[in-house]
């Protein structure tokens, strides 16, 4: 009996793995490293490289000449930003997990080299510096050296109080070390001399210290206050003061050059001869981010649309243009790399405030600039995902217009027809010819032998890049929309990952914030592409960083384009996609603000109105653990609450899931089928929602199905030793969630199956809340181990249904694991009767095992997984998955199969080829038959 | 009666102890978790160890792998973590660590189906790889015995051994040929293709074919 068992499960699972040769050819991933905190260009070794460490705690190297990721290594990420780092020649030195652990790494391979525990105790404020292989760190309340052999500290100096400015100092062989403490605003000096530490007697009046106010180069920090800038030069404790005739909004610098920005003007001042010297006045507009490094003498003012160079001692200033994105966000950064070779090339790495990299390779003698690659890295921050089809093919246009109108006699339709087939005979040829001339062309560039031929005449199938933006036949092909936290919407081509557009969404933007303090971008679709007469229509909502009211801005999802942008005059304190459309094919926007009222975007006219009865919302209030059931007036435009309370939840328990069902979901079978031939019908109530809600006190996991319409609980279920991470998917008539169980130590996954209480039959096409059961539903539950964590977890799509669907689990080591419903199941049997094993059911076991092949993303790990977007394709087998996190991953997924289609390998050219062989081997035997029967009549 | 009382309370008094002390453990105590990796030489640590992570109990804790293969997972506090390799080249048995209060480390085998059982391992860990991570499922490859034996070519094989082969081998022997010619076979009329179209066809393309026809009975004749 276990070996049958196991050879149903191996047939299950031979189904989902994916061949080698397979490996890429459906699949991409973005690697993505963040946005840049502080870089270092590096020319040391084979290649040049700069070294990035990221707002996102992420350390990588960056091909200087591509931008491809040499190496990454994700850090521990801690809330704060509180990490430290610097670099030599051969080794980069970084102090992470707040200022707990040192760590030094190869500059070539990112391999770690060394380890050093520092300190017990978490600190905020933290710096780190490297001298003849020793090294010093401070945190926020000690400063230790170590030399290059030991791993605990040679000399130690604590500090009385904490700190909240540290900063070595570095002068040719000279070390020094600058600290501002909590309680007084002077300056305190530890000077260094190889290991040991002394504490300087002087300290040194300076101004109160705020970090957003001040600056630190080389040997001087520089702090501002209104008009007033002061300027410390630590080696020789002397503070200089001066006043502008403007307000200064920025201070930046290198070397002995600091400069004071102001909302016009820039003011260049040197430290020269224990003195401050003005040296210039630039005027500047706002939209120029300046980069100076020393000793060069060009000061770069870049600007999405230009780069202005300026010498700082002399007259001389180039302004070179650059190809200007249309869409742009500001920039925040700018470093400079001069390049060695030539003093009048510079290597320009610019950052937008949309997380965007560029390379500016700028010759100022030619006046030229090369933009030599760029990264997007807000997609790290990826919010909300969509996947919208591409516009329809000329021919199904055709087609489409064909069925259209319906007036026509039959005269008119007969030659329409005509006309529609002689159109489509026409795109053929002209596509057959197209064929032909880039075989010939592809055979007489490199061809020679019938091998070559074969294969240019496959990669002309394959070769779809280059083909109309427009949909394929099996509507494979998506454009994936994504919003970000930076405030980037981006439209993806789901074929290789390319970024098609990108829509920067303003200065002002900011993100919503959600119950559960996230920050949120929701995006909508409110008109797909099938409407082929009108183009496709999306929406993004976010909150205007002033005056936190909604703004909805309306795009083209296939290019990009504002349609429009909707400033709200209100704060947002819910919003939904209604599920009617208007006369346009628009799903309008329902946006409820703080007094309850509602409005639409875009707007919608009564009479469409009608056709949608009712509309009811579940309000769930995380802190008082009331839920509440809200029916929108549609006509008055108010919210009218039908039902509240806390639905047995605990007042020590907090919600950490809520999941409802989208409108869209579509549900092929109505019922399954018995071992005894009866049937059982599902449960399957639109307005369910599942609650999940913990207690961490007793380690109790919570799970309540509520109809949202009457508040009626359908059905709690209570597990005991459990903990977070709590994910939880709700699709059809089945809840699966994962948890901790503090009890196993393990992570387990359980199921919930609702079906149709006795007697109760399945009738409707409707399914009516408000009629009630006779019969509670019957619910089946089950639960199973599963050997390793759970970081995020998705149910695929298909367009009907009806193909079986799978859970996608994503783990913290980046892998994501593929677990069909047939495994996690919750009416497998204890015990297999013959009968139940000639229905191929599996019966239970505890474990769901994961095994490699069934990871989705073979060696492709995505790390720090937010979400997984699964979405239908044309095809009924297949469903499109986006997951995304620190990368992101895009493949094509087949729970059941690739049953409605021909298997990827399937080899048409060999088949054709054994094909006509055999027809010309018969005519030719046939021939050589009938002169061997006539020769052996002669003979 | 007084006895029972007594050792309700003692039982209570020591659970609360246990309480207590697990609370300060959670402030003051913290642990590393050290040990090794290993694996068969045909790759060098040093590469291998820049796409790996220690993870414990699912990424709650991490550490990196140093380039002589040791690891140390820093800042743990004490209780049960369940240690794994991330990588993407070996596959690696997950191993279970029970930090005590005090600090005392133990590591055993990880049975998830059976928490309880104990299997004690040596502490400091050494994580030793069970093979390479197989991703892929192996494509069916091109033998030869497959494509001998497949029904296709032995239909095509057979008849034509029987064909070919035995009238040669009769005919060395005329014995077995006479007694061959005196086995009737049944004879099987297959239709010529092209008569059958000219048939089915007759019309304009008739005539041609028809003499063709025509010429070829005249030549067996």
């Amino acid at each position: 009996m276990k070996l049958s068992l196991l050879v149903i499960q191996l047939l299950v699972y031979s189904v989902v793995a994916i061949f080698e040769d397979q490996a890429g050819k459906f699949d991409w991933r973005k690697t993505l490293i963040g946005c840049p905190k502080s870089t270092i260009f590096d020319d040391s070794g084979r290649s040049d490289r700069i070294v990035v460490f990221t707002k996102e705690s992420i350390m990588g190297s960056l091909s200087l000449h591509t931008g491809k990721i040499e190496w990454r290594r994700i850090l521990e990420s801690t809330a704060s930003n509180d990490a430290a780092f610097t670099s030599d020649d051969e080794y980069i030195y970084t102090l992470s997990d707040g200022g707990r652990i040192f760590r030094s790494w190869r500059k070539v391979d990112g391999v770690l080299v060394r380890q050093i525990l520092v300190s017990e105790e978490i600190s905020t404020r933290n710096s780190i510096e490297v001298l003849d292989g020793n090294i010093f760190i401070a945190t926020s309340n000690k400063l230790m050296s170590f030399t290059p052999e030991a791993d605990s500290p040679a000399n130690v100096v604590k500090f009385t109080s904490d700190r909240i400015f540290s900063s070595f100092f570095k002068q040719g062989n000279e070390l020094l070390f600058a600290s501002v403490s909590k309680i007084s605003p002077k300056l305190n000096f530890v000077s260094i001399n190889k290991v040991e530490l002394f504490a300087d007697g002087v300290d040194l009046d300076f101004v109160s210290y705020e970090p957003e106010r001040c600056h630190v180069q080389n040997m001087y920090i520089s702090c501002f206050n209104g008009n007033k800038l002061s300027v410390a030069d630590v080696f020789d404790k002397n503070v200089f003061h001066t006043e502008l005739d403007h307000d200064i909004t920025n201070v930046s610098g290198s070397g002995r050059i600091i400069f004071a920005r102001g909302i016009t003007d820039l003011e260049v001042f040197e430290i020269s001869n224990s003195n401050i010297v003005a040296l210039k006045k630039i005027k500047v507009t706002p939209d120029e981010e300046i980069g100076f490094v020393e000793p060069q003498d060009s000061l770069f003012l870049v600007s999405p649309s230009y780069v202005r160079v300026v010498s700082i001692t002399l007259d001389t200033a180039v302004r070179v243009p650059r190809v200007a994105s249309e869409n742009h966000s500001p920039l925040i950064s700018v470093f400079v790399n001069p390049v060695k070779k030539n003093a009048k090339d510079y290597e320009l790495l610019v950052v937008g405030a949309d997380c965007r990299l560029e390379l500016l390779s700028v010759d100022v003698s030619a006046k030229a600039i090369v933009s030599e690659w760029n990264r997007e890295e807000s997609l790290i921050n990826v919010e909300s995902v969509e996947l919208v089809d591409l516009p329809l093919t000329e021919s199904q246009q055709m087609i489409e217009d064909e069925f259209e109108d319906n007036e026509s006699n039959i005269m008119s339709a007969f030659i329409r027809r005509l006309q529609v087939q002689f159109g489509q005979f026409c795109r053929i040829l002209s596509r057959t010819f197209e064929n032909i001339f880039y075989t010939l062309s592809t055979f007489s560039i490199h061809g020679n032998g019938l091998s070559d031929f074969i294969n240019s005449i496959r990669s002309t199938s394959s070769s779809s890049n280059n083909a109309p933006f427009e949909r394929d036949y099996f509507n494979l092909r998506k454009v994936i929309l994504a919003t970000t936290i930076n405030g980037a919407v981006f439209g993806i081509d789901s074929n290789d990952g390319s970024v098609l557009w990108k829509i920067w969404l303003g200065d002002d933007f900011a993100p919503l914030e959600s119950i559960s303090a996230k920050q949120r971008v929701p995006l909508y679709v409110q008109r797909t592409t099938a409407h082929y007469q009108l183009d496709g229509l999306a929406s993004v909502v976010f909150s205007n960083k002033k005056t936190k009211y909604g703004v909805i801005v309306t795009f083209n999802p296939m290019i990009g384009q504002v349609v429009s942008k909707n400033e709200l005059p209100y704060s947002i304190k819910r919003i939904s996609l209604l599920p009617i459309t208007n006369q346009k094919h628009v799903y309008p926007i329902l946006v409820v603000d703080e007094e309850n009222e509602i409005s639409f975007y875009p707007s919608i006219n009564q009479n469409e109105l009608s056709s949608c009865s009712s509309l009811f919302l579940m309000d769930v209030d995380r802190n008082s653990k009331t839920m509440k059931g809200l029916e929108a007036d549609l006509i008055n435009r108010k919210l009218r609450t039908v039902w509240s309370g806390n639905i047995g939840l605990a007042s020590n328990e907090e919600i950490v899931a809520v999941k409802g069902k989208s409108f869209q979901q579509k549900v092929h079978s109505q019922g399954r089928v018995l071992i005894n031939r009866d049937v059982q019908y599902k449960y399957v109530n639109p307005n369910l929602a599942a609650v999940a809600s913990l207690d961490r006190k007793n380690q109790q996991l919570t799970i309540v199905l509520v109809d949202i319409v009457t508040g009626h609980v359908v059905h709690s279920a209570k597990i005991v030793k459990a903990a977070e991470p709590v994910h939880l998917v709700h699709s059809e008539n089945w809840i699966a969630y994962s948890y901790w169980s503090e009890k196993g130590r393990r992570t387990e996954l359980g199921i919930i199956e609702l079906y149709e209480g006795h007697g109760e039959q399945a009738r409707k096409e409707f399914f009516d809340s408000k009629l009630g059961n006779k019969h509670q539903p019957a619910v089946l539950m089950q639960s199973y181990i599963y050997a390793q964590g759970v970081e995020a977890m998705t149910i695929s799509e298909t367009e009907k249904g009806l193909s079986m669907r799978s859970i996608l689990l994503a783990h913290p080591s980046g892998n994501i694991h593929e677990v069909s419903r047939r495994l996690l199941d919750a009416t497998r049997p204890m015990e297999l009767t013959p009968a139940m094993r000639e229905e191929m059911i599996i019966g239970y076991v505890p474990e769901i095992a994961v095994s490699s092949e069934e990871m989705i993303n073979y060696n492709l790990t995505v790390h720090r997984v937010r979400g997984i977007k699964a979405s239908p394709s044309g095809l009924e087998s297949t469903s499109l998955v986006l997951a995304y996190g620190t990368d992101l991953f895009f493949t094509r997924l087949v729970p059941s199969g690739t049953f409605d289609i021909l298997k990827d390998d399937f080899d048409h050219i060999f088949i054709s080829m054994v094909l006509s062989g055999l027809v010309f081997g018969s005519y030719i035997t046939k021939r050589l038959a009938r002169s061997n029967a006539l020769s052996a009549q002669w003979s | 009666m007084q006895l029972k009382s007594f050792t309700k309370i003692a039982v209570l008094f020591s659970i609360l102890t246990w309480v207590n002390g697990n609370e300060l453990e959670e402030q003051n105590g913290r642990f590393s978790v050290e040990g090794e990796v290993s694996f068969p030489p045909t790759k060098t640590c040093s590469g291998w160890s820049a796409g790996a992570r220690i993870l414990l109990n699912h990424g709650q804790y991490s550490g990196f792998v140093l380039q002589d293969c040791t690891f140390r997972v820093d800042h743990v506090p004490s209780g049960t973590y369940i240690v794994q390799v991330e990588n993407t080249d070996f596959l690696f048995e997950p191993i279970r660590v029970d930090i005590t209060s005090k600090g005392k480390m133990r590591a055993r085998k990880l049975t998830i189906l059976q928490p309880n059982t104990v299997n004690t391992l040596n502490y400091p860990l050494k994580i030793a790889a069970r093979g390479p991570m197989r991703f892929f499922k192996k494509r069916e490859e091109w033998r030869v015995t497959d494509m001998l034996f497949s029904p296709m070519v032995l239909m095509i094989a057979v008849p034509l051994v029987v064909m070919l082969i035995l009238p040669k081998m009769t005919a060395n022997d005329p014995e077995l040929k006479r007694e061959m010619e005196n086995m009737q076979m049944p004879k099987v009329d297959m239709p010529d293709v092209g008569e059958m179209m000219a048939n089915l066809f007759g019309g304009s393309a008739a005539p041609k074919k028809k003499t063709a026809a025509a010429g070829a009975i005249q030549r067996r004749k």
